[in-house]
């Protein structure tokens, strides 16, 4: 595989210890990243939606509690 | 009111609370007790529709962010920010699909990452038929420029920067020349789709990415905000106002039918 970035690939391939449960979501035909709090409920961290009404919903603000189906 | 009460049927006209007395009935009566089973399955209704906080208009522009590393073939570890190729494809396959979007704008703010990856974002942009504009912002380095200059019109932000390098590879290299060879290709796809995507030359590309005496760390060069449209690598120095406006002068000519340059 070829990087082409100027992130120094030592920097960038290095795997952290710990690192959060996160899943990809979709909600209501909204995708994105989920970070998993407990069964069935997380925080979103990111959208992948490229529709730019979705990140004016209050409800899909980075940070909102979501109900993810298990 | 009376639109809407037409247009959502469903939920409670008035806006009132489960069990609050409709106007104009009595409480304790025989209709009250009646209508019971139905008014819960109204409450029920609106609960699982949720609420409308926000107007919900269409969007005829999509918006494509570019951000952090991206990533290809490789799931790259958690702290890196990533833009992953199986969201961006099929997002951009899903945009030229729907009659509804007739814009996609690119927002780009990443340090480059995986070359096949990369250069499939970037095939993929330039070869769709609806409008599209890029916007650089922060940082277009490294693979992120040829995605920046594959859409029909690129901007680039005052303060933002390109880096223009060599091409690495990483990872286990077996000592052979034809490694050398191999990567010297790889390195001519991105430098010959930049220069035939945007004004530059490819001696013009080539000669800022193998200049030294630019970079503390490494050979090539770093362009900012207007020094990336002097040399023909973006089209326009402007921001998010101005890339709008140029999606949407380039959406009313599609409309019309003329033909977009």
């Amino acid at each position: 595989m070829i990087h082409y970035s100027v992130i120094p690939a030592e920097f960038a391939w290095v795997d952290p210890s710990q690192e959060p449960e996160t899943r990809e979501v979709e909600v209501e035909g909204v995708s994105m990243l989920v970070e998993m709090t407990g069964s069935g409920e997380g925080r979103i961290v990111r959208l992948f939606s490229t529709d730019p009404r979705h990140y004016l919903d209050s409800r899909y603000q980075p940070g909102a509690r979501i109900h993810v189906q298990p | 009111m009376n639109d809407k009460t037409e247009l959502t049927p469903q939920t409670n006209p008035a806006g009132q609370p489960p069990g609050t007395p409709v106007p104009g009935q009595q409480p304790g009566t025989e209709p009250q007790k009646k209508e019971d089973p139905k008014k819960k399955g109204i409450v029920d209704a609106i609960q699982q529709l949720g609420q409308t906080n926000i107007p919900q208009m269409q969007s005829n522009v999509h918006c494509l962010s570019v951000i952090g590393q991206v990533e290809g073939h490789l799931v790259m570890p958690a702290q890196n920010k990533t833009t992953k190729y199986e969201h961006v494809i099929p997002q951009i396959v899903a945009a030229e699909q729907n009659p509804n979007i007739e814009g996609v704008v690119i927002i780009l703010n990443t340090v480059g990452g995986d070359v096949e990856a990369g250069l499939a974002i970037a095939e993929m942009i330039s070869s769709m038929s609806k409008p599209t504009v890029s916007l650089v912002l922060g940082g277009g380095h490294s693979i992120g420029v040829p995605i920046a200059v594959s859409a029909d019109m690129s901007f680039i932000a005052e303060t933002a920067t390109m880096t223009i390098h060599p091409v690495r590879l990483t990872g286990m290299v077996v000592g052979v020349p034809q490694t050398f060879e191999y990567m010297e290709k790889m390195q001519d796809r991105v430098i010959r789709f930049v220069a035939q995507h945007s004004n530059i030359s490819e001696e013009q590309f080539r000669e800022l990415m193998f200049r030294t005496g630019e970079l503390a760390r490494d050979i090539g060069t770093n362009v900012i905000g207007s020094d990336a449209v002097n040399y023909g690598l973006i089209d326009r120095v402007g921001g998010l106002g101005d890339a709008l406006a140029e999606l949407n002068r380039r959406i009313e000519l599609n409309r019309q039918g003329g033909v977009v340059q």
